[in-house]
């Protein structure tokens, strides 16, 4: 039972952490306390639960920004060394404006301040959030054996700018509703939504009637659509070729400015072709419209990655060291709630089908290829994996659309006991292997994070996700398209188990609550785990078969 | 591209990661001891100063919890110093105590912040509601019951109820970790 001087002590406490306790007030308090050793407990745990509310119930994790941040490799720069005599300076001047609402976010954005300053440190880069889509005005919507010149990956959301394609196809759509399609190489200024400029290559593109008026210009000629579908080539010293597949352009001398429908140019009608000189010299020519971009082109050249995919995982699933091999094909009567799914590997380990609840069966990284989707918070494929591992390594092509704050599943067993393995895309947007543990300290020195997602490949695309891990040399690699992408040590290993497990999604926030649901937001269309460490070149190769 | 080692981290920037994990903290410990003033975000910044400023005497490994809340103990005697004795303050030899106590009770801090999100996530929702409102508003108790149109007293008592329910709760969750 509580006594009148507890009764006393709570009510000093709550106007203590209230901020209206006077001094004869705190006295009263002291003198409880030093009564009673477990009121001050008491006191203390007030406080600090008062402090861990505020900063928990302010929506922003910062508590998880600071773990991103401590985690990241690139503290090792030079500028992080003057960080703290930086942070102390400032700190101590108060010359900042205090814009957040807590002392600790203000602490972390002065400490974060710097880093902003260096694009190659900026934090700001790693935090989770969609493709930067700010500014852009078309899309790559597909591509094929693509590669552009100063990037390594393919471009997702074009902004207006230089665009320059050295080999492989592409399709660009543009938000105006023009379809380009381009063939390498190719080199051109992607000016607004209704103007590109081609210094050099070959284009097509088809223009819908929303996007009247869309104009192509080179060094010798302004092309400006009537509604179409056509060709444009801009070659050396000048030269341009234009053919009309389906109705009409009309063309104008580069130095003609503004032109409008008001002022008729040099028509092109379907099925014509015509080149021009640099003098606006036009000549009728014969083109053959194979030579340009094409839809049927691409297509083509995509199917044919998809065959060579097709006869590589064939050979791929008879590896004896594979365990777990789904590529989610033949998705043969598929029903609203369950099936089964071949696990391809062979021999298959004994009862090791997968069974798909809910995961809808959708498109693939080709047309034709099938994957399965993990949109809703109920979608999964169920495995069980008996035996013990002492090298993993788990990889799949997987396409992520948001990096939403929470853990997404790649493969999580049910269980989290010690040496059971957590393979998932973390909540601040990198691949890591966490392995459970006997307490959540040592849970948390087993944690291995990759490098950030974003940082690598736009969300929203089909990438490979590769993780390796060897219990010999306590280590856990990190692929992300073929390259590595992080390495960490672990204090200690031992073989992994998994028993049951689920690709894409958690079984346990169901039974227990309490935590956001880790479903993938996003599809997988492959997924392998294998009993031994592949090395980097191991993987680089599943990952050239794939893309 | 650099592969995220955990182990090349420069030492300055990793003082700044622990002092930011530690705020939360860090401000629990000098409320307590400062019960009834405001400026305790004041307070925290100038600790955060003086343990940036002794940065180089920290040893990276070693228990960073208890170096920093030495400082802030420091501090806040140091302050109480440049008070008249009549100001809100505890006994020197008190606050020593009260310092260890609580020192030593945010020792497993990030349990109690895990255990404490699962509490969250299993209170009532009026209850949930209430926590929201004072804590991811910064609503003041007095506007909390002019909108509830209840007395503030009474707020403030479900309040109080609510933070002791979320105490034993942790308490709980980590007794059943041990």
């Amino acid at each position: 039972m509580k006594s009148e001087s507890d009764r006393e002590f709570a009510k000093l406490l709550d106007l203590a952490v209230n901020g209206q306790i006077d001094h004869v007030g705190l006295a009263r308090a002291e003198q409880l306390m030093q009564e009673d050793r477990q009121r001050m407990e008491c006191w203390v745990d007030h406080f600090r639960l008062d402090s861990m509310l505020s900063d928990e119930m302010d929506r922003r994790s910062i508590v998880d920004l600071v773990d991103l941040v401590a985690a990241s490799n690139e503290a090792d720069s030079p500028e992080t060394g003057t960080l703290a005599a930086w942070l102390a300076s400032h700190l101590s001047g108060r010359t900042m404006p205090w814009i957040a609402a807590t002392a600790l976010a203000a602490v972390l954005l002065l400490m974060l301040a710097p880093r902003f300053w260096t694009p190659s440190n900026s934090v700001v880069s790693q935090l989770p959030h969609r493709t930067d889509s700010s500014g852009a005005i078309a899309m790559l919507v597909q591509s094929t054996a693509d590669r552009w010149k100063g990037r390594t990956q393919s471009p997702a959301m074009l902004s207006p700018g230089r665009l320059q394609l050295e080999s492989g196809l592409a399709e660009i759509e543009i938000y105006n509703g023009v379809t380009m399609y381009l063939e390498g190489p190719v080199d051109l200024d992607l000016i607004s939504l209704d103007r590109v400029h081609l210094h050099h290559g070959k284009i097509r593109a088809v223009v819908p009637e929303q996007a009247l008026g869309f104009t192509v210009t080179t060094e010798s000629v302004q092309l400006v659509d009537r509604g179409t579908e056509f060709a444009i080539s801009a070659e050396y010293q000048g030269l341009s070729k234009v053919h009309v597949f389906d109705g009409l352009v009309d063309l104008y001398p580069i130095d003609q400015p503004d032109v409008d429908d008001d002022k008729p140019g040099h028509p092109v009608h379907q099925g014509q072709s015509v080149e021009v000189g640099p003098a606006f010299a036009t000549r009728e020519t014969e083109l053959d419209p194979d030579e340009f971009p094409s839809a049927s082109a691409i297509d083509r050249s995509v199917e044919q990655r998809r065959q060579r995919w097709v006869q590589w995982s064939q050979q791929f699933a008879k590896r004896s060291d594979l365990v777990l091999y789904f590529t989610f094909e033949n998705p043969r009567d598929h029903k609203p709630h369950r099936q089964r799914v071949d696990n391809l590997a062979s021999p298959p380990q004994e009862p090791s089908q997968g069974t798909i609840v809910g995961g809808e069966s959708m498109a693939g990284r080709w047309p034709g290829k099938n994957a399965i989707g993990f949109y809703h918070s109920a979608d999964r494929v169920r495995v069980r994996v008996p035996g013990d591992f002492p090298q993993l390594t788990l990889a799949c092509w997987a396409r992520v659309d948001e990096l939403r704050g929470a853990n997404q599943a790649l493969l999580l067993t049910d269980t989290f006991e010690p040496w059971q393995p957590h393979w998932q895309i973390a909540r601040e947007g990198v691949l890591k292997l966490g392995i459970g543990q006997p307490t959540p300290q040592e849970a948390r020195a087993m944690r291995s994070p990759s490098q950030p997602l974003n940082s690598v490949t736009p969300i929203g695309r089909w990438m490979h996700l590769a993780t390796v891990y060897d219990s010999e040399t306590k280590s856990v690699q990190h692929y992300i398209n073929g390259d590595h992408a992080g390495s960490n040590q672990l204090p200690s290993a031992k073989p992994l188990r998994i028993g049951t497990a689920e690709i894409g999604n958690w079984l346990k926030p169901r039974t227990e609550g309490g935590e956001p649901v880790r479903n993938l937001d996003g599809r997988i269309d492959e997924f392998m785990l294998l009993r031994s460490a592949l090395d980097a070149k191991a993987i680089r190769e599943m990952y050239e078969a794939g893309r | 591209m650099k592969p995220g080692n955990n182990e090349q981290k420069g030492v300055d920037a990793e003082v700044v990661a622990l002092i930011a994990q530690h705020q939360s903290r860090l401000r629990g410990l000098l409320r307590c001891m400062i019960a009834g003033h405001a400026d305790v975000d004041d307070l925290l910044q100038e600790v955060n100063v003086v343990i940036c400023q002794k940065a180089d005497t920290f040893e990276i490994g070693t228990d960073f919890w208890a170096w920093a809340s030495q400082i802030a103990r420091y501090k806040v005697m140091e302050r109480g110093r440049t008070f008249a004795r009549s100001r809100l303050v505890f006994d020197d030899s008190f606050l020593d105590e009260l310092a260890e106590v609580a020192t030593q009770r945010a020792s497993g801090f990030d349990e109690q912040r895990d255990a404490l999100r699962r509490c969250l996530q299993n209170l009532p929702p009026a209850q949930r509601a209430l926590i929201e409102m004072r804590y991811a508003s910064e609503r003041t108790i007095g506007s909390i019951a002019s909108e509830m149109d209840r007395p503030a007293g009474s707020i403030r008592q479900t309040l109080y109820r609510i933070r002791g329910l979320l105490i034993q709760c942790i308490q709980n969750r980590l007794g059943d970790l041990a």
